[in-house]
């Protein structure tokens, strides 16, 4: 049975909703600035991308969840009318609510007393919460929290198609957010990982990754919800792949591997052979070990490899978030048939060898969109259009 | 509804049932890795080698991931302004899953489920939806009790209690799954998470029994004190002769959600 993309949603730095963040997509538009959401006490402010236009009526919330709740309701405005329909929501998320939890556990460290009048601000340091609060929001009949670090959005695509052929659900939400947040900033600096001039994908420069934070949201259906729907599916979610590196906890396989056996998992569930694929969105976070262990996974499947791009200069390393709002944007590409560039991009690395590809026009029927994580965690969907 | 699997082999690190629990734990590993890594690692060590097969695929359960960890990052940042990488790459959620995979080398799927008390549930469920060749799946659940934890909990609501009873569990609980066609003698589901009714979880779990279940499944557990204690009543059932077919509910005060696991016997 076939699984349909049938709306989308996103929120990212450069704009609220699906239309404006592909937009700064397609431009090329760099997305980075430094941080001034917080202090992140470190010497020299990092730059990231911060979404500034969350919308007034989702702002009562806690960071992520509001990301989530914006970017939910975008996508499920295509279903107005979801009586009867078996509505699963699946959230990928690393760190839920930890924005808020955090300035929590600094307040009790200097005032140990805050701590009869707040404890109960801790709970939503659960990411199931998030997912139970989008349950009620949006009616849902069920819902699931996945935190498998940046390749959680992926991961929730793919579990979305398998929740909806076996009959669980007759479509599913997946929300993939994530909020900037002290933890990640220090966390993520702490391992030498922050680009001080912001992510450079692919470029021989590149010295690391920009943080972001954003939402991506997809409504999945089976084809008898279809007719319900406003408008015609934008996609079909042809594979998901998932494999482990087992090589090391943070550094990705040299050589791809895991990330090979991911694509070549998804390709066979596409039933999708290699030189069908006529786009891919890279995971390319810009980070030395990263970008080029991808390529080479790549090349050991491709005998020559289609255009390939990354959105992180644009939208920011969204970690969960960013395999579906990346999925989103690369979804529009294919519906606009054209290939997104890649900002932060300049010189080629010759240990790469290849080049991301410029903004063009192309027959795009098959997208390829990959996303790799801590603990050697690697993600692959394929989606393809409804009629080529 | 989720479909059945089967359970190949099951075993448990309950530290306050075995104080010495550390003592199997390879040296470098007690020197090096956090305390929930270890619970982690000697619950899906047991069950792979009392078993004598590879695992393809994991699939993990925890509500809270690393906290102290997580904590200890921040601790950093907030004494010294220092934070260290070690504890910032122990403190991402699916970390117990990437070094299970890493040690026992488990090149399959890799997937954390975050469901508070369902944990165990959302796990089961994220199982059913790998293809047969990621099968066997090492399934853990796995939470810590911290101190933090500890201090917070007198100061919360009677309703947010709920959800850290002072007499909460920590535990790592590992099931080796099959197909329900690989091996047929003992069954597993699970049914949600689902919203329940938040003035009686327990009336929405028994609803859901017996809307879904099999007729005369009697219900194991339909508490809420630890994230784990679903988890162990499921191991204490497989290791007992308990009620036949039998279910473990449970419930998160946080997200308000219900879940159900069926467990089987034939």
């Amino acid at each position: 049975m076939s699984v349909f993309v049938a709306g989308m949603g996103a929120i990212s730095s450069p704009g609220t909703g699906v239309a404006e963040s592909f937009s700064a997509v397609i431009s090329g538009y760099d997305g980075i600035s430094p941080l001034s959401l917080f202090d992140s006490r470190l010497k020299s402010v990092p730059l990231c991308t911060q979404v500034c236009s969350i919308p007034e009526k989702y702002r009562k919330y806690y960071r992520s969840l509001a990301l989530a709740m914006s970017a939910a309701d975008e996508a499920l405005t295509v279903l107005p009318e979801r009586k009867d329909i078996r509505l699963g929501i699946l959230v990928a998320t690393t760190v839920a609510g930890i924005s808020h939890t955090e300035k929590f556990y600094e307040d009790l460290r200097k005032d140990p007393s805050l701590i009869s009048r707040s404890a109960d601000e801790f709970s939503v340091h659960e990411p199931t919460v998030l997912a139970g609060e989008l349950c009620r929001h949006t009616g849902g009949c069920g819902f699931h929290t996945l935190s498998t670090a940046c390749s959680t959005g992926l991961h929730i695509i793919g579990m979305g198609k398998r929740y909806i052929e076996q009959g669980t659900y007759d479509a599913c939400l997946v929300v993939g957010t994530d909020a900037l947040s002290l933890l990640t900033v220090r966390g993520f600096a702490s391992l030498m990982l922050l680009d001080p001039n912001g992510c450079r994908p692919f470029d021989k420069r590149r010295a690391g990754i920009s943080l972001g934070e954003g939402a991506g949201a997809m409504l999945l259906t089976a084809e008898n919800v279809l007719s319900r729907c406003t408008r015609k599916p934008f996609a079909i979610v042809s594979g998901w792949g998932a494999s482990a590196d087992c090589y090391h906890m943070t550094a990705p396989h040299p050589e791809g591997m895991g990330a090979r056996s991911a694509v070549k998992a998804a390709l066979d569930e596409a039933r999708t052979e290699p030189e069908q694929i006529d786009l891919i969105a890279a995971h390319g976070t810009g980070t030395p070990d990263n970008d080029k262990a991808e390529i080479k996974a790549m090349q050991s499947v491709f005998k020559s490899l289609p255009p390939f791009c990354s959105m992180k200069r644009t939208l920011g390393h969204t970690l969960a978030a960013s395999g579906i709002l990346e999925s989103v944007m690369a979804v529009n590409a294919m519906c606009e048939q054209t290939v997104p560039p890649t900002a932060g991009f300049e010189i080629q690395d010759e240990e790469i060898g290849v080049s991301p590809s410029k903004a063009i026009k192309r027959n795009i029927c098959s997208v390829l969109k990959t996303s790799f994580g801590f603990g050697g965690n690697n993600a692959a969907v394929i989606f393809s259009r409804t009629a080529c | 509804m989720g479909k059945y699997l089967s359970i190949i082999n099951s075993a448990a690190v309950i530290p306050n049932r075995e104080p010495q629990w550390q003592d199997e734990i390879p040296a470098s590993i007690k020197r090096r890795d956090p305390r929930i890594w270890q619970m982690a690692w000697l619950a899906a060590s047991r069950a792979l080698t009392a078993a004598d097969t590879k695992a393809n695929s994991i699939v993990a359960g925890t509500a809270l991931g690393a906290l102290d960890e997580t904590k200890n990052v921040l601790d950093g940042v907030y004494d010294t302004g220092f934070s260290s990488p070690r504890n910032f790459i122990a403190s991402v959620h699916n970390s117990m899953a990437g070094k299970i995979s890493l040690d026992f080398k488990i090149p399959g799927p890799n997937l954390t489920m975050c469901e508070g008390h369902n944990s165990f549930a959302s796990a089961v469920s994220a199982a059913g939806l790998l293809d047969s060749s990621c099968f066997p799946v090492l399934l853990i659940v796995v939470d810590e009790r911290i101190e933090l934890l500890d201090r917070i909990h007198p100061y919360m609501s009677p309703k947010c209690k709920e959800y850290l009873c002072a007499d909460w569990k920590e535990a790592a609980v590992a099931f080796l799954l099959g197909t329900a066609e690989q091996n047929s003698n003992t069954l597993i589901r699970s049914l949600g998470p689902f919203p329940a009714d938040d003035s009686d979880p327990g009336k929405s779990c028994r609803k859901m029994v017996l809307r879904h279940l099999k007729p005369g499944c009697s219900i194991l557990d339909n508490s809420s004190t630890s994230f784990v204690k679903p988890a162990i009543s499921a191991f204490e059932w497989l290791n007992s002769s308990g009620p036949n077919p039998a279910a473990v509910c449970s419930y998160s005060p946080s997200s308000k959600g219900a879940a159900i696991v069926e467990l089987l016997k034939k």
